[in-house]
């Protein structure tokens, strides 16, 4: 077997994830050639920092909240949910009301009806789901302070 | 407050009691049944199993506290909200892993167009005052490897996973996890041989 491959292997070792043929093969290797014996003991001495290196650990209370934080979101979205379409029931209302006018008279025109009815429709959900980006952005931008 | 009001506040605290422990000895795919269909309580149970796994590999990936918590409390609600395209006989995790791992590239994408990197959100590492500037220069090391290298060191070395376990989880053969884990170690162990006197 070829240096690059006993090298391949030699990471391999240290993990302790070769075969008891392969762990034989590249002790046996290791016996007989300093290149690969170096190249042991450097991947070594990576294996020995490594396992000293450590992810900061977040505070203790961080664990308690972690869950209801998420059940809290997934209940406020049913919330949202909700919100919206009452806004725009509310809001598509106040327009037609405000319309109604035209819309009953007898001598507009039925395109003209339909054209303002779906103009009303869209300016509401675009007006919602306008405000609800503009909240939700506003809540999660925490960087909102940092110079661009 | 009256006794008999007491007693069935016991009485209600105690039932909840049994409940959370029937929970506890119900298997995964049995409480992952109960999330389908849209049992909260019981994907608490999932969420706090595995919350330490995901909040710690998406620190790795996206270097900050903040982000990490954010994503990966994201990545559950995303997981139980489609959590019926999951079919309960594969175990949870690598599914989660999936979503999990897709939030986090997005994220970084998302980062990197908006060149917004603090710098005191870059350490991640635990205040170990030892070989502080190497380990810190191992980790810069680590930041800069290619998202499938980074991923496997990160699995292997900071959640301790088997070759068979980072397989499974990122869906790649063995071999594959291997030779990606060597090539990552060769990169890291140059950096750490400007340190101790190797190259």
């Amino acid at each position: 077997m070829d240096h690059k491959k006993i090298k391949e292997l030699i990471s391999s070792y240290h993990d302790g994830e070769l075969d008891n043929r392969q762990r034989q093969l590249i002790e046996e290797h290791l016996d007989q050639c300093t290149e690969c014996r170096r190249e042991y003991e450097e991947m070594g001495k990576l294996e020995e920092v490594m396992e000293k290196m450590q992810l900061r650990k977040p505070h203790k209370e961080m664990w308690e909240v972690y869950w209801t934080s998420i059940y809290n979101r997934l209940e406020r979205r049913i919330g949202w949910i909700f919100l919206s379409i009452g806004a725009m029931i509310l809001l598509f209302f106040g327009g037609y009301k405000a319309v109604e006018g035209i819309i009953q008279d007898t001598s507009t025109p039925l395109l003209l009806k339909i054209g303002i009815l779906t103009l009303l429709g869209g300016v509401v959900i675009l007006l919602v789901s306008l405000l609800r980006e503009q909240i939700f952005v506003h809540k999660r931008e925490r960087y909102k302070e940092v110079e661009k | 407050m009256p006794e008999e009001v007491v007693l069935q506040k016991e009485q209600m605290l105690s039932a909840e009691a049994i409940q959370v422990e029937v929970k506890r000895t119900l298997s995964e795919r049995e409480i992952l049944e109960a999330v389908k269909k849209g049992d909260k309580e019981a994907y608490g149970l999932i969420v706090k199993r595995y919350m330490h796994s995901a909040y710690y590999i998406a620190l790795g990936f996206v270097h900050n506290q903040q982000d990490a918590l954010d994503v990966s409390q994201e990545a559950f609600i995303k997981a139980f909200r489609k959590i019926k395209m999951f079919d309960t006989r594969l175990p949870f995790f690598p599914w989660f892993y999936r979503l999990m791992r897709n939030l986090c590239i997005d994220h970084l994408k998302r980062k990197r167009r908006m060149s917004e990197i603090p710098l005191e959100d870059t350490q991640v590492l635990d205040d170990e005052r030892d070989d502080r500037e190497m380990k810190e220069a191992l980790w810069k090391g680590i930041e800069e490897l290619p998202f499938d290298q980074r991923e496997i060191i990160i699995l292997r070395y900071f959640r301790q996973m088997s070759y068979e376990e980072i397989a499974e989880l990122i869906g790649r053969p063995i071999g594959t996890v291997m030779s990606s884990l060597h090539y990552a170690k060769k990169k890291l162990k140059g950096i750490l041989g400007k340190y101790l006197g190797f190259e």
